[in-house]
């Protein structure tokens, strides 16, 4: 049975996905096409001193020693 | 969440990469430390508390009005990759804010190829003039979830001799195209395709081809019908189908336009809920964060303007009673 055909249309955004929220809540609001990304590839990855969830203090260029990395910037682990 | 939780499914192959993770939000240490502990997560979860670091780089996601409490304070989600000498090789932000890119997807973008494994369904197939066609579902470790970006790799390898075609072509002619004929829900952007090489056909001029081996990838996720991020009556497997138009020549002759169909039956995997709004979602996983704590932190330290804490647990009641009372409300009960 496929249950999305009784979900109120407001709550379906374009990309098909289903929230608590209506569509056009600011936290559903797709990114415009001129939406800011942050650095830019190629440029030098800022620097940032953050306490993680381990208790550690993370300076990040320092912590990852040479290493590559991913920073992933993500909404919550909360809600 | 189900990022989280899948990027720590994934870590092994993170160091196999050489690629340090983290990830940064704007909650408060306490609740980190309680995910972290639910979900036995071994990577650096960051509390940039107050959304420092996040305007540093100017990603606050400005939709979100100071207002909304305590929803302000996040970020468009996204990721960046930095080489070795600390400089961004890639970055990865998607257009929906609940599509995020899998672990694999980041692998590849820091090493800018496409890195199959054996884990994902696959299947292969040749067609009657020796070329062979293989779909690969890639990321997720194989499986489908709601919120995560997989990719659908198609790879086609040509015997000696024989090429495909990119866009455009003259009249007459049909250029290499691919279409997903199902499951309904399961969405696409468009096509990634490997770089072509030049071919000068007298009479017609310059074309673009493929030869030998050519990797094509369609970046996929699912919609709410198949796999719901709200409801817990996801089916256990999805079945996709690709069909890849194409036409073979050689330097002699062309072939006959054909269409080749392939098929993967992908399992589909449970979604993981936050805590607060989703762990009242029939299905979604929560975790022991205490709702009041996480409140009053996010309102004590400044970062939306409550003028107290009841201000910020009103609006969350407000959000999570549309979707108690809401039509959702009424789907989920059916």
């Amino acid at each position: 049975m496929n249950m999305a055909n009784d979900v109120h249309a407001e709550y379906v955004d374009e990309f098909g996905m289903v929230g608590p929220l209506p569509a056009s809540d600011g936290q559903r609001q797709p990114l415009d096409a001129d939406a800011p990304t942050g650095p830019e590839i190629g440029s030098r990855f800022p620097d940032f001193t953050l306490p993680s969830a381990s208790g550690r203090t993370v300076s990040f260029h320092h912590d990852r020693a040479g290493q590559r990395a991913a920073v992933v910037f993500y909404r919550s682990a909360v809600w | 969440m189900t990022q989280l939780v899948e990027l720590q499914a994934a870590l092994p192959k993170f160091a196999e990469a050489g690629i340090r993770l983290y990830a940064i939000s704007y909650d408060e240490i306490g609740a980190l430390a309680d995910f972290v502990e639910h979900h036995e997560i071994t990577f650096d979860l960051l509390a940039d508390q107050g959304s420092k670091v996040i305007r540093k780089f100017g990603i606050l996601n400005h939709y979100v009005t100071p207002e909304q409490v305590p929803y302000h304070g996040i970020p468009f989600p996204g990721t960046y990759l930095i080489d070795e000498d600390g400089d961004v090789s890639a970055k990865v932000f998607h257009r929906s804010l609940a599509q995020r890119e899998s672990a694999e997807g980041l692998i590849d973008a820091a090493l800018g190829e496409i890195l199959l494994r054996s884990e994902g369904p696959t299947t292969a197939h040749a067609d009657d003039s020796g070329i062979e066609f293989s779909l690969t579902y890639h990321g997720g470790a194989g499986v489908l979830r709601g919120g995560t970006m997989r990719r659908l790799v198609i790879r086609v390898d040509l015997p000696e001799g024989l090429h495909i075609y990119d866009e455009p072509v003259p009249t007459g002619m049909v250029a290499t195209s691919f279409t997903i004929v199902g499951p309904e829900g399961l969405r696409s952007l468009p096509v990634e395709k490997p770089p072509t090489e030049s071919l000068d056909l007298p009479g017609v001029g310059e074309l673009q081809v493929w030869s030998d081996t050519a990797d094509f990838a369609i970046p996929v996720w699912a919609a709410d019908e198949i796999a719901s991020l709200v409801r817990a009556d996801n089916p256990g497997y999805v079945n996709i189908e690709v069909d890849i138009t194409y036409q073979a020549c050689d330097d002699q002759a062309c072939r006959l336009p054909r269409t080749e169909r392939l098929a993967v039956d992908v399992p589909v995997g449970s979604y993981v809920g936050p805590a607060l709004g989703g762990g009242g979602m029939p299905g979604a996983a929560t975790t022991s964060m205490d709702t009041g704590k996480w409140l009053g932190e996010m309102v004590k330290r400044g970062i939306a303007a409550a003028p107290d804490a009841d201000a910020a647990v009103a609006y969350l009641h407000r959000t999570r009673d549309t979707f108690a009372a809401g039509p959702l409300g009424d789907s989920v009960t059916d």
